[in-house]
């Protein structure tokens, strides 16, 4: 049912099952994803988004499964990944400046007792001008409103340089500008052969971001181009009963031109 | 003489402990510093069972060994057992410390230790435990050595790992994302904690260690918003309640440990009224001018 990838898959996952106190969260994913393409999870909330990609990441124990990234496994090619966490994952009150966080980017190519030199610094301010922060490169990460946190974030992520890209919710509390810009940057990136993975929980925005989609609820629903993964049953299947304005969505896909203006309201995400 | 190598020996435990301790604040396991300096004592008391000295390597192999247990025990129950990790803290510690101290009146006979040398420690020994060389010649105290490497292995550690520290204690998740092993650096700090908690316990005691984990650091943390002057800053606070403290204490000839504590009480009241960017009477005089600039 997915489409046959010609190429060598930037990432093939077999089998994954990921479960906590023997409570399975995800379930036998099977999933195959091209390089050089913008791909989309979704999924409601508590259907693993996040935890499919730690557990692609290595950062939590398998129940059964293997994941390989660019036919390797992880650990071969950590330099490769780039990590966007969700960003109540961390303590904002830290004592350190945006300047401090994005060079934390810079640390897995720097490797053990190696200092960050001034050419870190420079990719970490241009990467601060990639998502409009460099004004604010020196500031507390305290004093950063949610959206700026976000951006930060994202600039710490460019910073790795890396091939593949997981980003968990990076636009939520982001202004809808900024967002846009972003994602220019990031379809820039995926021409670049770069592959980003990105959970979203827009529904209306999925058809003009994505090259893929993949649908997850616990089970892997789906898995492919959004033309043609992105269905009205597919999100029935993924939402089941929660998504009550589902028809209303469907009527979003259907019509080319949705309306995309603030104060329309959203489907119940 | 004996003032400074008093005075010399206190700073350098309170700057290793400041050291240490902003890690640890910035952890969120402020506590675990207290756990460690109390679930050693039994570690101690076994290192000198099996060995018969009060070596000072031996018990600090054994102490460290038991600052690990207490660790992976308190990880254990947060993790296995899904206690909350206040409580599993409070479990572990306790628990450990009450064998340390049955052990040692179970062997009362035969150990040269008591609780109230543990506990409180008396740094006003430090100048009589001196190192001799065979011929006589004075090198100063043991315990001013004995500090003084554990200082020096510290800062290596923290400078070579600085990177690494650093990013494991902001963002595990991505530190792990990177290679870097979270658990790995999290046990070596722990290692660091229980070392220096033992090597400090015998001139210090262990509740002025406790103190020294968390006040200097806990200083630092209200006065800057850089990670690296929070650790120069929980320096200089340690050096500075070790010199108040000694001259308090030999004014009112009370105990130096207590006045130390006491100091590093002050100091930690007088940033939290004070600091510039987190004190309380800055904000209050800047809501209230505020309110002014508004009305
Ligand atoms: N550390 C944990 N211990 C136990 N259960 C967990 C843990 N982390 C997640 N879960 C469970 O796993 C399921 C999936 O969680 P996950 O965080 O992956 O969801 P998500 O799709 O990212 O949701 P959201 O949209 O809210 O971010 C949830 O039901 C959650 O309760
Ligand atoms: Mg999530």
């Amino acid at each position: 049912m997915q489409p046959e990838i010609t190429t060598t898959p930037a990432l093939e996952v077999h089998d994954l099952t990921v479960a906590f106190d023997r409570k399975p969260v995800l379930w036998n994913i099977d999933l195959k994803l091209p390089a050089g393409k913008l791909i989309g999870i979704i999924g409601p909330n508590g259907a693993g988004k996040s935890t499919l990609i730690k557990a692609t990441m290595g950062l939590l124990p398998l129940s059964s499964g293997y994941v390989r990234l660019y036919d390797q496994p992880i650990d071969n090619v950590r330099n490769r990944i780039s990590y966007v966490p969700q960003r109540e994952s961390v303590d904002w009150d830290f004592p350190a400046s945006v300047m401090d966080v994005v060079l934390m980017g810079r640390y897995g190519k720097l490797g053990l007792f190696r200092r960050v030199r001034q050419a870190d610094r420079d990719v970490a301010l241009d990467c601060l001008r990639k998502v409009g922060m460099e004004a604010y490169a020196n500031r507390q990460i305290s004093q950063l409103s949610g959206g700026q946190q976000q951006r930060t974030f994202l600039a710490r992520a460019l910073a790795q340089q890396a091939d593949i890209y997981f980003m968990d919710e990076p636009f939520a509390g982001v202004d809808a500008a900024t967002e846009k810009a972003i994602i220019g940057l990031l379809q820039a990136m995926t021409e670049a052969q770069k592959t980003v993975i990105v959970v979203h929980h827009d529904l209306q925005s999925v058809t003009h971001y994505f090259d893929w989609v993949i649908m997850l609820n616990t089970r892997l629903v789906a898995c492919g181009p959004t033309e043609t993964t992105f269905t009205q049953q597919n999100l029935q299947e993924t939402y089941g009963g929660k998504l009550t304005l589902l028809s209303d969505v469907g009527d979003l896909i259907r019509r080319e031109n949705f309306p995309n203006r603030e104060g329309v309201s959203k489907p119940v995400l | 003489m004996n003032d400074l190598y008093i005075i010399l020996t206190a700073s350098l435990v309170a700057c290793s402990c400041g050291l240490l301790g902003c890690f640890l604040i910035l952890r969120k396991m402020a506590m675990v510093g207290d756990a460690i300096s109390h679930a050693v004592l039994p570690g101690i008391v076994i290192a000198f069972l099996v060995s018969g000295s009060r070596d000072s390597v031996t018990m600090l192999a054994g102490a460290s060994l038991i600052g690990m247990l207490t660790t992976f025990l308190i990880e254990f129950l947060h993790k296995k057992a899904r206690l909350q990790t206040d409580a599993s803290i409070g479990v572990t510690f306790t628990c450990l410390f009450a064998i340390g101290v049955v052990l040692i009146s179970l062997f009362a006979g035969k150990v040269d230790l008591d609780q109230d040398c543990v506990l409180y420690g008396e740094i006003a020994y430090v100048p009589l435990d001196m190192i001799l060389s065979p011929t006589g010649l004075i090198f100063g105290p043991r315990a001013l050595y004995i500090m003084g490497a554990i200082f020096i292995a510290i800062v290596l550690f923290i400078t070579f790992g600085y990177k690494e520290l650093l990013l494991t204690t902001f963002d595990p998740a991505f530190a792990s994302a990177l290679g870097i092993s979270a658990t790995f650096w999290h046990y070596l700090l722990m290692g660091a904690v229980s070392a220096t908690t033992v090597a400090s316990f015998e001139s210090v005691g262990a509740i002025l260690v406790v103190a020294l984990l968390i006040g200097p650091a806990a200083t630092a943390y209200l006065l800057t918003d850089n990670f690296l002057v929070m650790l120069i800053l929980a320096c200089v606070a340690g050096v500075l309640v070790s010199i108040s403290g000694y001259y308090i204490a030999v004014w009112l000839d009370g105990s130096i440990a207590g006045a130390i504590a006491g100091m590093t009480g002050l100091l930690f009241t007088l940033a939290m009224l004070f600091s510039p960017t987190h004190g309380l009477l800055f904000k209050k005089l800047r809501t209230t001018s505020d309110e002014v600039s508004s009305a």
